[in-house]
């Protein structure tokens, strides 16, 4: 029973310095990282890239033929991002494409959605607000309930606590009039009253079909997208915007990406390839000439650029450099604990062994042998060994700290 | 034997067991008293909308109640044993010290467990009066990584005291303290998918006092 004492507290040693040794490391290796900033210019059709100079200390900008701009270049050349400062110089184009060019036509047209893989790993408390869609008020009024969907539509009173039964029972009823089967699998939507309008929820029924719904003079609005992959819906990312173009991004199981039409809730193809939600971000950039598509990860930046019909423009991959920081951890420590990932808002407990730590292992191993062998206790307790060679200087901070089971008075 | 050191243990707990009630109480009638003037002053929708929405937390305040109980429990109940070394006679009962150590872990262990259940109880109850399962769900999730990591509070306070040598102490100190600290979040269910490891990794502590026990019985150091 002592090796089971002695072999728990070991672990328990190594894990919390696993954790971290390493943290503290990262933060005493970090670098100045500033992600590029790739853009389209629609004048000059060309990339813009604004990144940091890890020699001059600065940030450049370049075209793709290596080409330095000054700020005030770089923002005449994007005039659908820098639209207002443009304007404030006097200089905004007045057409460009054959497109005509206002302050006010640039700044109606423009639309930002952005999914990272932590909106999708995030924890989800399933209750809703479902506002008043046709009020006839500028703003949103709060309800004075939420709902929640499982085996039916629950409609709970906030001041009573109370399931609102008969209000329940006809939204549950509209759902199923128009072909729901409960229980419901998953539900997408935008619950702050901040917005202009409300566009109610998007839910998948027991069968993976997408229904919409929507509160309408007090009545429920139900309607049948239609749409049903065989992958399930993953993700809706729903955005009431001014020009209702679409309801949002929506990401299908396999990973396919698109965006929903509104009224015809037709997916809209991406012309973006190889998309991972769960290790990639993705932008969508629309303004008043084009589409710009930007998706990330660890690596590389690819941008594709449509115009407004969707169609392919221009593309470009930009290659990220490896962090230094992170390289040198891996050689540091060949266990490292993972509790917290850039793509997940989740707390882990996830065991990283990197074989580039095999030096450490065996430098952590010869000081252990060295100071047995100073003992002539070299095969007391042989389990410190094959932890010191797994976990290296983490497992041999804790084989030092935990002492022995038996009489030796180290 | 065996009711004999509980009855022990008993006596040496009861009184914190009491204060340590009273602390759990006034901080739940705390957090209850706190919903319902917000209920009372701004409505009910505006306290579901933070917490389901939002994603707020309304009762981060029991955040340190776990590790407070089981630090409590374990000093209440291991510094009259290792002061001037008294611990010594338990090794000396008619039992295999291994075993009334068990039992003494188990009484201090199993008092930590009815508070924590009775907080989260509490919680449980505070948000029901206000909130719809789902929140009152949530609220237990959120709350449960705060009640384990009484685990390494009481087992982490436990081994330094019966460890021998000071600057063993030191370090069996920092490694609960540590562990303590993973737990310590106060964001919306974030432990919902690795609690469960953690509780496995906690586990590791119930053989841990035996090794320190056997070098303060043969006054290893």
């Amino acid at each position: 029973m002592l090796k089971v004492s002695r072999i728990a507290i070991l672990l328990l040693m190594t894990l919390v310095f696993a954790i971290y040794a390493p943290e503290q490391a990262r933060r005493l290796l970090v670098e100045r990282h500033v992600s590029p900033f790739i853009q389209y210019s629609s004048p000059l059709k060309t990339f813009f890239i604004s990144a940091w100079d890890p020699v001059d200390q600065r940030r450049r900008i370049t075209d793709l033929a290596g080409n330095e701009y000054s700020q005030t270049t770089y923002e005449k050349a994007l005039p659908m991002f820098f639209f207002r400062d443009l304007a404030t110089w006097g200089c905004l184009p007045e057409s460009i494409d054959g497109v005509e060019v206002t302050l006010k036509k640039v700044a109606r047209n423009r639309q930002f959605v952005r999914l990272s893989p932590k909106d999708l790993n995030s924890p989800v408390v399933p209750l809703y607000p479902l506002y008043e869609s046709a009020s006839g008020f500028t703003r949103l009024k709060n309800p004075a309930d939420m709902f929640r969907i499982t085996e039916s539509l629950e409609f709970i009173d906030t001041e009573s606590n109370k399931v609102v039964t008969d209000k329940s029972e006809r939204f549950t009823r509209a759902l199923q009039d128009q072909g729901f089967t409960f229980p419901a699998r998953r539900i997408f939507g935008n619950p702050t009253p901040m917005k202009p309008f409300d566009e109610g929820y998007f839910i998948t029924d027991a069968k993976g079909a997408l229904f919409h719904l929507k509160l309408v003079k007090g009545t429920p609005l139900v309607k049948n997208t239609g749409l049903a992959p065989a992958s399930g819906i993953r993700y809706i990312g729903v955005e009431e915007d001014s020009r209702r173009e679409f309801y949002g991004l929506m990401v299908e199981g396999d990973g396919r990406a698109s965006l929903l039409s509104c009224d015809t809730y037709t997916p809209i193809d991406l012309p973006i390839k190889g998309y991972d939600p769960d290790s990639m971000s993705l932008t969508i950039n629309c303004d008043l000439l084009k589409r710009t598509f930007v998706m990330k990860d660890k690596k590389t930046i690819r941008v594709w650029v449509t115009d407004r019909d969707y169609h392919l423009v221009a593309k470009h991959v930009h290659a990220l450099e490896g962090k230094k920081g992170g390289k040198i951890l891996k050689r540091l420590f060949p266990l490292r604990v993972i509790r917290a990932k850039a793509e997940t808002h989740f707390a882990l407990l996830d065991f990283s062994w990197s074989p580039q730590g095999w030096m450490a292992s065996l430098f952590s191993l010869a000081v252990l042998l060295g100071w047995r062998l100073k003992k002539r206790e070299v095969m007391r307790h042989p389990e410190d060994l094959v932890l010191v060679l797994l976990t290296g200087a983490c497992g041999l901070l804790a084989v030092v700290l935990a002492g022995s089971c038996e009489m030796s008075k180290s | 034997m065996y009711k004999a050191i509980i009855y022990k243990e008993w006596i040496k707990l009861r009184w914190f067991l009491l204060i340590m009630l009273g602390i759990t109480l006034a901080v739940h009638l705390k957090i209850f008293i706190m919903l319902r003037s917000a209920v009372v002053a701004n409505g009910a929708y505006q306290l579901w909308y933070m917490a389901a929405v939002r994603q707020s937390v309304f009762y981060g305040d029991i955040m340190w109640l776990g590790p407070f109980m089981g630090l409590v429990a374990a000093l209440a109940q291991f510094v009259p044993e290792t002061g001037k070394r008294r611990l010594r006679i338990l090794f000396h009962l008619p039992l295999p010290h291994n075993r009334s150590l068990a039992c003494m872990l188990a009484v201090g262990g199993l008092c930590v467990v009815l508070l924590c259940g009775l907080s989260t109880l509490c919680l449980a109850l505070t948000m029901g009066t206000y909130f719809p399962s789902q929140l009152v769900t949530s609220a237990v999730v959120t709350a449960s990584p705060w009640f384990l990591a009484a685990v390494p509070a009481y087992f982490g306070t436990v081994l330094a005291l019966v460890e021998t040598a000071w600057w063993r102490k030191g370090a069996f100190g920092l490694v609960a303290f540590g562990l303590v600290l993973l737990m310590m979040d106060g964001t919306l269910n974030i432990f919902e998918q690795s609690l469960g490891r953690y509780a496995l990794v906690f586990a590791l502590f119930l053989p841990t006092v035996l090794l320190p026990a056997h070098r303060f019985k043969r006054g290893i150091v």
